[in-house]
C-alpha cells in the first residue's frame, strides 16, 4: 500500500504506518525524501507528537524514524552538549574553545550526540556502544565558515548523507561553537562498526564527492574532514 | 507432516490501549473537536472487544484500526442530527489538508449523497475524497480490487452527476 495521496503527499494512514515503521524499506525511503522537501507533511507528522496519548509514553521524544523531529530538539541538544562538554559559546578563536571539544588543527569538530528517554541528548565519545533504532544527532564546531556534509558509513560499506537530508550538495556552514544540525538519524539494524564524517571546504561540493572521500579518496585542497567511529551493538 | 498456523490475534486490550490509543484519537480528530473527540476514542475501543475477532491478519493492526475507526466515526455520523454538522467539517477549507480543497464534485458528494449512501460506499467516498488516497490504496484497505473501488466511484459519481441535474 502506497502512503502517498493522489496528491504526491503523505497520507494520513502513511504517515502512521511512517511512524509506526511499518513501510516497506521502498516506501519509507520515499516517504523520507518526500518530507525532507515537504514542510507541510513534515509539520503534520510532527503534530503527532502534539496529541496527547489517553496513555502517557515511557519517552517524551518524538517516536523514532522522523529525522526532522530532531529539529524540534535541536536547542536542547545544543544546550545539553554544552552543558555536558563544558563548551564555551564564546566566539571561537583558536584551537581550544572549551574545555571538552578541541577543534585541532583542522578547526572542525564533530559531536554525535544521542536522543534519551528523559528529552535531553547525550554526547557520544569515540568507540561508544549505539544501538540500533537510537536517534543521533550532531552538533559541529568550526572556525571558519564554509560548506558542510555530514555523513555515515556502515560495515557494508554503504554511505548516506546524513545533513543535509535529502540534498545533493553540501549546506552553508557559519564559524561558531557547537552548531546543532537541525537533521538527525535513526540508527538502522546494520551491527558493527559506525563511521560518521563531517565534511567542510570552502566551496560546494556534491554528495557524490563527498562519499568518495568517505570511502578513501584525499580531500581535495580546501576541505577537511572529522571522523567520529561508534560501534553500533544489539540492545 | 502439515501444520496450521494460528490464527493472527489482537494485542490484549491494555497493550492494544497503549500502543495505538494515538492513532485512533488522531483518525477521531478528523471527525470530532475535544471534549466529543475523546468520547469516541473510547467507544472505538470499547466497540473493539466485540469487533476484534473480526481481525483476521489481513493487514497490520494498525491498517485494521484506521479501518474500524473510521467506520466507527462514520456510522456515529449518520445520526441525522449530527449530519449537518458533518457537511460543514468536510467542505471547511484545510480539514483535509494536503488534499486540494473539495471539487464540486466532493461539495456535492458530502451536501447531498451522505444520506443516500450505504455504508461502504461512504466509506470509499471518505478514504478517496478526504483522505486523498488511491485507488488501488483503498483497494487494499478494504480487501477488493482497485477496479472494484473504480467501479464504486464511478457509481458515487453518476449519482453525483444525477443529483446536480435534478437541482439545476
Amino acid at each position: 500500500m502506497s502512503p502517498f495521496t493522489r496528491d504526491d503527499h503523505l497520507s494520513d494512514l502513511g504517515l502512521e504506518l511512517l511512524d509506526a515503521d511499518e513501510l516497506s524499506s521502498d516506501d519509507q525511503a520515499a516517504a523520507e525524501a518526500h518530507l525532507a522537501q515537504c514542510a507541510t507533511c513534515r509539520e503534520r507528522l510532527e503534530a503527532f507528537g502534539g496529541v496527547a496519548p489517553l496513555t502517557p509514553r515511557a519517552a517524551p521524544l518524538a517516536p523514532a524514524n522522523r529525522p526532522w523531529a530532531w529539529a524540534v530538539l535541536a536547542a536542547s541538544v545544543a544546550a545539553a552538549v554544552l552543558v555536558a562538554v563544558g563548551l564555551s559559546t564564546g566566539p571561537l578563536g583558536g584551537e581550544q574553545p572549551g574545555d571538552g571539544i578541541r577543534l585541532k588543527g583542522r578547526g572542525l569538530s564533530l559531536q554525535v550526540v544521542r536522543a534519551t528517554d528523559d528529552g535531553t541528548a547525550e554526547p557520544l565519545a569515540s568507540r561508544a556502544a549505539i544501538h540500533p533504532g537510537d536517534r543521533l544527532g550532531f552538533v559541529v564546531s568550526s572556525t571558519t565558515d564554509g560548506q558542510l556534509m555530514v555523513l555515515a558509513a556502515d560495515p557494508r560499506g554503504q554511505v548516506d548523507v546524513c545533513y543535509p537530508q535529502g540534498q545533493s550538495t553540501s549546506a552553508p556552514l557559519q564559524a561558531g561553537p557547537a552548531r546543532s544540525l537541525p537533521d538527525a538519524v535513526r540508527a538502522d539494524d546494520v551491527l558493527g562498526e559506525a563511521r560518521f564524517v563531517a565534511l567542510r571546504c570552502d566551496h560546494g561540493f556534491s554528495a557524490s564527492e563527498a562519499r568518495q572521500i568517505v570511502q578513501g579518496a584525499a580531500p581535495p585542497a580546501g576541505c577537511v574532514s572529522e571522523e567520529v567511529v561508534l560501534d553500533k551493538v544489539p540492545r | 507432516m502439515t501444520s496450521t498456523a494460528p490464527a493472527p490475534t489482537l494485542p490484549p486490550a491494555d497493550e492494544l490501549y497503549r500502543r495505538y490509543s494515538g492513532l485512533v484519537r488522531r483518525r477521531v480528530g478528523r471527525f470530532y473537536d475535544e471534549p466529543e473527540a475523546s468520547d469516541v476514542v473510547h467507544e472505538v475501543f470499547e466497540k473493539l472487544l466485540t469487533v476484534g475477532e473480526s481481525f483476521r491478519g489481513g493487514s497490520s493492526v494498525r491498517t485494521w484500526l484506521y479501518q474500524v475507526t473510521t467506520r466507527h466515526c462514520l456510522v456515529r455520523r449518520r445520526d441525522a442530527r449530527r449530519r449537518q454538522e458533518l457537511f460543514e467539517h468536510y467542505g471547511a477549507p484545510g480539514w483535509s489538508l494536503p488534499v486540494r480543497d473539495a471539487d464540486a464534485e466532493t461539495v456535492t458528494f458530502l451536501h447531498q449523497l451522505w444520506r443516500t449512501l450505504d455504508p461502504e460506499l461512504a466509506e470509499i467516498g471518505v478514504y478517496y475524497y478526504v483522505d486523498g488516497m488511491r485507488q488501488a490504496d483503498i483497494g487494499a484497505l478494504l480487501g477488493v480490487s482497485g477496479r472494484t473501488i473504480s467501479n464504486r466511484l464511478t457509481t458515487l459519481a453518476a449519482a453525483a452527476a444525477a443529483l446536480s441535474k435534478e437541482g439545476s
